[in-house]
């Protein structure tokens, strides 16, 4: 008799499951909030280039704001869209979890207008007398740009920008060597797994929302491998090199628009060759 | 009057989800999802990258990982010990959903499973997945849902001692994989909010894509001498997937091709869904050949045989055959 009325009322049932999962695709795509909100990506270079551009536009257009007023604007309602959008995702967060049903569709929904490429070097000679104090600081621990205790990381990202700024001019006569280059037959050092899609991926978020973390480990990881590669290697830098992109005009041109390296990571290579690695 | 206008909207609502079709065309979406899997899964495993990206900083990875999804922390988390045999596990179970192993419930539970275990592996390092990846789990709970191994299976062939079988399936699963698609691009170009893919920002969108390291496959700067077909590219991208919803309305004119009305007539006069594919299928070759953006494209286009009712899949596969036939008696003769 039960298994009669189950038969009976399954199509019911199957349309009431259905009109659920429908409801749940189409509240699961909305924007996630956590990237709405995310400070790190509202701090971006790309998303304050985006914000001055909607701002001019806007502004052309009779409604003048500026960017900081717009972006204040924006930020609280993308706050308020978040606590709306959490409270209608309750429901559907257990399927998506049980049915793996998840969404998030943001693709190159923001093209990427500061991109910014890791470098990375090795020193294969002792640091010439000339090269300047600066660019020498070397510590016992395998890695040098370390943030010390009590230290803010964005103070230390900052001192290691300055830092990079500073070295800059100094590279050629302080023996430093290309060994990743993206796009670089020539400087191609695990260049197999940089090209992974999955490592474009995590590449591509240092452009954008920076985890120091992530960074800090891959950097680590990747100085780690070319220790053991390049036996001369005494000293591994990596680098982000972040530039603008460049408009059409001066890409027909051959302009390169200047950029600038940022986050610098040093790493002994003996120190490295030390640690253990599979 | 209202009530009995909502009482025949869900007539019809249940009506739709009670249809039935051959079971070729979720077999196809089955093959084509369990083949992409495993290239998602081996491009890694080939590539020397299981330890670099899914195993914790403490066992040899880059970064800390974390616990994991609720799958991976019951089994003891990131480490080589527990991710090693979870991949082998899970290609296991791709090749296992691709050849059609087990059939209506066995099936259905080596998918569940295989969309546990992909999802435990991907997940695990939140900085290195992607849109495929929902993609593919989205579609393995639609073979979950459906009876995909039917036909075209290891299943069929067992039963029945060959491979095709004239089973019949409910209908509703593919109908779901085609929401999902119109689903992935209306929300990927609502999110589209940037001016470049706009008029506002000259629609340079995919010129600046261009511009970027990280995703293109070669030097794109040749773009800059044809910035006016990155514009048409990148306006056509965004307005298709824009109007990607509209496809519903195809499909409900196409099943009410008896009723009046102009547009419902005009929109018949051809299959529009044809166009819908033409017009995607060219943005994801476009896509394949200038951008590396793993398997992105060819989870999407596993969703397109969906579009297509089963026996014009069939019909189509008999066409090509024929034309196959065609030209070896014309190179005979």
């Amino acid at each position: 008799m039960t298994r009669a009325r189950l038969i009976a009322a399954w199509p019911t049932l199957r349309a009431l499951f259905i009109a659920g999962h429908v409801l749940a695709l189409v509240a699961l795509a909305f924007p996630a909030p956590h990237k709405l909100t995310n400070p790190r990506a509202w701090a971006s270079h790309n998303h304050q280039a985006e914000l001055a551009r909607w701002s001019e536009r806007l502004t052309g257009l009779g409604y003048p704001i500026d960017k900081p007023t717009l972006e204040r604007e924006l930020r609280a309602v993308a706050e308020s869209y978040a606590r709306t959008h959490r409270a209608i995702l309750a429901p559907f967060g257990y399927y998506a979890r049980a049915a793996g049903t998840y969404q998030g569709w943001a693709m190159f929904a923001n093209p990427q207008k500061h991109p910014a490429e890791l470098h990375v070097d090795i020193r294969t000679a002792a640091r010439p007398e000339h090269a300047p104090a600066s660019a020498g600081r070397r510590q016992p621990a395998a890695y040098i740009g370390v943030v010390r205790a009590g230290q803010d990381q964005a103070d230390a990202d900052q001192a290691d920008d300055d830092q990079a700024d500073a070295d800059q001019a100094d590279d050629d006569q302080a023996g430093w060597q290309p060994i990743i280059r993206p796009h670089s037959a020539e400087h191609d050092f695990w260049g197999h797994a940089l090209r992974h899609n999955r490592m474009r991926k995590q590449l591509g978020r240092f452009g954008r929302t920076f985890y120091p973390q992530s960074y800090d480990g891959l950097t680590r990881y990747i100085a780690r491998a070319a220790a053991h590669a390049f036996p001369e290697a005494v000293e591994i830098r990596a680098r982000l090199y972040r530039y603008p992109s460049p408009s059409p005009a001066e890409v027909r041109t051959g302009e390169t628009p200047p950029g600038r390296y940022e986050h610098e990571r040093r790493f002994d290579a003996a120190a490295l060759r030390a640690e253990a690695w599979p | 009057m209202r009530r009995a206008r909502i009482r025949s909207w869900w007539r019809a609502w249940v009506a739709l989800w009670d249809r039935r079709e051959p079971a070729i065309g979720l077999a196809c979406f089955r093959i084509a999802v369990g083949a992409v899997m495993l290239y998602s899964l081996l491009s890694v495993g080939l590539g020397g990258l299981i330890d670099v990206l899914w195993i914790d900083a403490a066992h040899g990875g880059y970064k800390p990982l974390g616990s994991g999804n609720w799958l991976l922390a019951t089994l003891g988390g990131p480490h080589p010990a527990v991710i090693y045999p979870l991949y082998g596990a899970t290609v296991a179970l791709a090749l296992a959903h691709t050849l059609g192993a087990g059939g209506p419930i066995i099936g259905r539970m080596v998918a569940f499973a295989g969309l546990h275990a992909y999802l435990a592996l991907v997940t695990v390092n939140g900085e290195a997945t992607g849109g495929y990846d929902n993609l593919i789990g989205n579609a393995l709970w639609l073979c979950v849902l459906g009876d995909a191994s039917a036909t075209l299976s290891l299943h069929s062939h067992r039963r029945a001692g060959r491979w095709l079988s004239n089973a019949t399936i409910p209908a509703w699963p593919r109908y779901l994989a085609v929401f999902q698609l119109i689903v992935v691009y209306g929300a990927t170009g609502l999110h589209k909010l940037s001016a470049e893919w706009t008029p506002a920002g000259g629609h340079m969108a995919l010129f600046r894509v261009y511009q970027d390291p990280t995703w293109r496959r070669f030097d794109m700067d040749f773009t800059a001498w044809v910035v006016p077909l990155t514009q048409i590219a990148t306006a056509t991208a965004w307005l298709f997937e824009l109007c990607a919803p509209l496809l519903l309305l195809v499909y409900y004119y196409r099943a009410t091709r008896d009723r009046p009305g102009r547009l419902r007539a005009l929109c018949n006069r051809r299959d529009l869904r044809v166009l819908f594919a033409a017009v995607g299928v060219s943005l994801h070759v476009g896509i394949l050949v200038t951008l590396e953006v793993g398997p992105f494209s060819w989870i999407t286009l596993a969703y397109y045989l969906c579009l297509w009712h089963p026996d014009e899949l069939a019909r189509a596969g008999r066409r090509l055959r024929g034309l196959g036939r065609a030209q070896k008696n014309a190179e005979a003769a």
